[in-house]
């Protein structure tokens, strides 16, 4: 059996799916978190069995649930609205749990309006139940029920009880379906005489066409949104004579202006005049909305005209130097304190490396005591434990990342930034909801390339992918924490806040340039709902907090592991398969692959030292999956380093000690090697994800193609002109990085100001159609 | 007009605080559909609320919910407002 979670963005259906099937998909308050159907198992089955009387038999089927992205109706509007779509109509679901948003009802009704015209059972599940009790209002149940005709549940998503209740009353109403009393569909009852005339004819001609879901299809046919029978062309032919037959009969009700019957218009309309003029006031006893009032005072800063984008730059630097800031709040810096305070993620890190450090040490200890051979020692401290743990230090500061971006999704904000972002991104062919797969891309480009689905233009899922690798992922994070704690330590908040600056900027000279090449003549919509803030939950955080860290431990004992191992025996072997000598490693096949490919990085700065084939290596590892570029480096630098250098800093062979006594970057290129990385061709997952969304090879090719130029190019500006300053120290390297960033700012301004104009104007080819029927109706 | 106490007006003619009543809209197509399905339908209340930093898009309050739209999609909700005297 299969029951669908059908309901409006942001209603609670993913929050309720993992409470009844024990998943953790991710949730977030904002609209258009989850974009593809999702399955899982009804985990519990007993209270059913003793709902139905039934003890001793529980009952042999399996429930299925289905978690759909979110819909404001069933005419979709996006691509992965479509998906909830196609599934409810074609798929048949036997059961339909609709979600409605208490706290929203007038809209979430809508939909359920629809719901009821489809030839599936439907149960109501009223969700957020808990803020209606918390703010003092009042939804009498049994009435809504009356009203729509089908059962309702008043739940609260995050409640397994509520669950269970809800799963009982669903099994029960599939039995007694229709229930009594059952007076669906609301619309086709209510149409005014002539209409519902016509409304009867098509149903009559659906009816004896034998096709499924009749009202559904009806009314669907009535608003020129019958994409399921376009293939019946006989029908449709049939229904536009029947419906001009109608729109020319002199029975059209006085008022209505247009030549053409607007039944779109008319059909909205009489469903939300449903639920105003007869659901709600039987409904809502009492209605109090606090916390749309108390949304409001926190938009007063956060989406203030002034302080509105200084207050979303605020945000970010304060997650960067929570997480990477040597000198915590500057108290050193600014003479409150002698000795500085590390930051949170910083603290964190140095807990974890002495923890490894000491953790391979006992290791390697045991390993001689235990007489291994040399080579076993080499490929385990060597390979493994070297190139691993350089991956492991840095998880708290990855997973203090995923925290930040976490509370971010949870409490609301997100569409905010959407909406503060629409504007200026628009100069660049995006809409402001580009910017919500673009800022999940700060977290891991896979979810985020899916995230484009929200995106109602194809020209702009495309492009808005592209840029996604852009915004530097949570692995990567790994790469930017060992640069700047070897070369940049104490301004490591500034340095990874002007990497991350720097994805953005060269994102959106990047958007221009497509924008006036590839993807011309790019318009799009945009319409979205701005959801109540909400505190973080606990709960969703650490669900996905543990997510990540298992995602992160399996990457780090699967692929990073032996990918290491690999490393290390293609680093200590030449293509004759011969074991080289210690320090000769140079001469192994990997050595040799990385050096006959240096020229190709070479003017880029980083690979001009013999021995610079390693950081090659490890940008080529990075395409298998991010987190190996530091697993590779210290598989490759580390060993060598305890071998041939005697100045080894007490105690310390972590890889940054090891970076910074080898000299392996200077600032230049430890910039260039970050910005190549940061923009060149991400994951193989990712990339994966990008070909499954773009959905053609050319596409693709095409995209991996500009990846690699962008990232190239950039870095090779960088490296050039930076090259200039004889030596460059990190003051400077922070200040030429956010002067590239303004110069290309003020490129892109004046470049698009000179379309100012346009955005204003009337009789424009932006806005032409609009703009001019506005103003016509306005002389009138 | 003249002699009516309701004006006519674009959404996107409003200031921040103003609110008034939807008469129709002048869109055809997906965006007509988008807009009825998420409220936008003839008679409803708008409020608008604000305007987005840089001057568009901007914030409606319309059945009891958040609603965000550009300038040129509020170009395309022709309203009704009671006149200010
Ligand atoms: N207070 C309260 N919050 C809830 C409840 N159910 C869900 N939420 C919150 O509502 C927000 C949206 O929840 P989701 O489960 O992601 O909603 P969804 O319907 O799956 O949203 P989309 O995937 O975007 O369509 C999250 O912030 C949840 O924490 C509830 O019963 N009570
Ligand atoms: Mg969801």
């Amino acid at each position: 059996m299969k029951f669908a979670l059908v309901g409006n963005p942001n209603s609670g259906k993913t929050t309720l799916f993992n409470t009844l099937t024990g998943s953790s998909a991710r949730v977030g308050n904002w609209p258009g978190v989850t974009v593809d159907k999702k399955e899982g198992l009804y985990k519990c089955r007993a209270p059913l069995a003793l709902e139905r009387g039934g003890g001793d038999n529980p009952p042999a089927t399996k429930i299925h649930i289905v978690d759909l992205p979110g819909i404001y109706s069933l005419s979709p509007y996006t691509p992965e609205e479509v998906i909830a779509r196609q599934f409810i109509v074609e798929e048949k679901p036997d059961l339909i749990i609709n979600i409605v948003d208490a706290t929203n009802l007038e809209r979430n009704l809508y939909l359920t309006t629809q719901l009821l015209e489809i030839d599936i059972p439907v149960v109501v599940a009223l969700n957020m139940m808990d803020v209606i009790k918390r703010e003092g209002a009042e939804i009498d149940v049994a009435a809504l029920s009356g009203k729509l005709g089908v059962p309702v549940v008043p739940i609260s998503a995050l409640k397994a009880g509520d669950a269970r209740t809800l799963m009982g009353k669903a099994v029960e109403t599939l039995e007694y379906w229709p229930p009594a009393g059952h007076n669906r569909p609301v619309v086709a009852g209510r149409f005014p005489s002539p209409f519902a005339g016509l409304y009867n004819d098509v149903l009559q001609q659906v009816m004896a066409h034998g096709i499924g879901h009749p009202v559904f299809h009806t009314i669907k046919l009535l608003e020129n949104d019958a994409i399921e029978l376009l293939h019946d062309t006989g029908l449709l032919t049939a229904i536009q004579q029947r419906k001009l037959q109608f729109e020319h009969s002199a029975t059209i009700p006085a008022g209505a202006s247009h030549p053409a019957v607007d039944y779109e218009a008319e059909i909205a309309d009489l469903r939300y005049k449903f639920i105003t003029n007869e659901v709600k006031p039987a409904v809502v006893k009492r209605y109090r909305n606090n916390s749309l009032s108390q949304s409001e005072k926190i938009d007063r800063l956060l989406t203030h005209r002034v302080w509105g984008l200084p207050a979303f730059l605020g945000i970010l630097f304060a997650v960067f130097h929570l997480i990477f800031a040597a000198d915590f709040l500057f108290l050193k810096r600014l003479g409150v304190l002698n000795e500085s305070v590390p930051s949170l993620g910083v603290l964190l890190q140095g807990y974890t490396e002495s923890l490894q450090t000491f953790a391979g040490e006992q290791l390697s200890g045991l390993l001689q005591s235990a007489n291994a051979a040399p080579w076993a020692t080499g490929l385990l401290v060597d390979g493994l434990v070297n190139g691993v743990c350089a991956v492991l230090t840095f998880l708290p500061q990855i997973l203090l990342l995923f925290l930040f971006l976490s509370i971010l999704e949870d409490t609301g904000y997100m569409a905010r930034v959407a909406f503060l972002m629409d504007r200026p991104l628009r100069r660049f062919g995006l809409s402001g909801k580009a910017i919500l797969p673009m800022l999940m891309g700060f977290g891991c480009s896979v979810p985020a390339m899916m995230g484009t689905r929200t995106l109602d233009n194809e020209k702009e899922k495309r492009l808005t992918l592209m840029l996604i690798p852009f915004f530097s992922c949570g692995a990567k994070l790994a790469i930017w924490s060992i640069i700047v704690a070897t070369m940049f330590p104490d301004n490591a908040d500034f340095v990874v806040f002007a990497i991350y600056a720097t994805g953005v900027a060269v994102a959106v000279l990047a958007a221009l340039a497509l924008k006036k090449t590839v993807f011309k003549n790019n318009r799009s919509n945009f319409v979205l709902e701005l959801p109540v803030y909400r505190l973080p939950r606990i709960k969703n955080t650490s669900l996905y907090l543990w997510e990540k860290l298992k995602g992160f431990l399996i990457t780090v004992t699967t692929i990073v592991a032996a990918a290491t191992i690999v490393i290390w025996f293609l680093q200590n072997f030449n293509f004759r398969f011969e074991l080289l000598e210690p320090g000769d490693s140079a001469n192994s096949i990997l050595g040799q692959i990385g050096s006959s490919i240096r020229w190709v990085f070479a003017p880029l700065g980083f690979a001009q030292t013999p021995d610079s084939w390693k950081l090659i290596v490890a940008i080529l590892t990075g395409l298998i999956a991010k987190e190996l570029v530091v697993a590779t480096m210290g598989v490759l630098y580390i060993p060598g380093f305890s071998e041939e250098a005697a100045q080894t800093p007490e105690g310390e062979s972590s890889l940054i000690a090891v970076l910074g006594a080898l000299s392996v970057f200077s600032p230049l290129t430890a910039m260039t090697f970050m910005i190549f990385n940061l923009l060149s061709v991400p994951c193989f997952a990712a990339v994966a994800t990008a070909f499954a969304e773009l959905k053609s090879i050319k596409w693709t090719l095409f995209t991996l193609f500009f990846w690699f130029t962008t990232a190239w190019t950039v870095s090779f500006i960088v490296y050039q002109a930076g090259a200039l300053f004889s030596k460059m120290n990190v003051a400077t390297a922070v200040v030429f990085l956010l002067a590239l960033s303004i110069t290309g700012g003020s490129i892109v301004y004046a470049v698009t100001h000179k379309n100012n104009r346009k955005y204003r104007c009337s009789g424009c080819d932006e806005c032409g159609e609009k703009c001019s029927a506005g103003s016509r109706r306005m002389e009138n | 007009m003249l002699f009516s106490d309701k004006m006519a007006k674009l959404l996107n003619q409003f200031k921040a605080g103003e609110r008034g009543k939807v008469e129709k809209l002048t869109v055809a197509g997906p965006l007509r559909r988008r807009l009825l399905d998420m409220g936008i339908t003839p008679g409803t209340e708008i409020i608008f609320k604000k305007v987005a930093p840089l001057g568009d898009p901007v914030e409606l309050t319309i059945r009891g919910y958040k609603l965000a739209i550009r300038r040129a999609e509020a170009e395309a909700v022709l309203m009704k407002t009671e006149d200010e005297r």
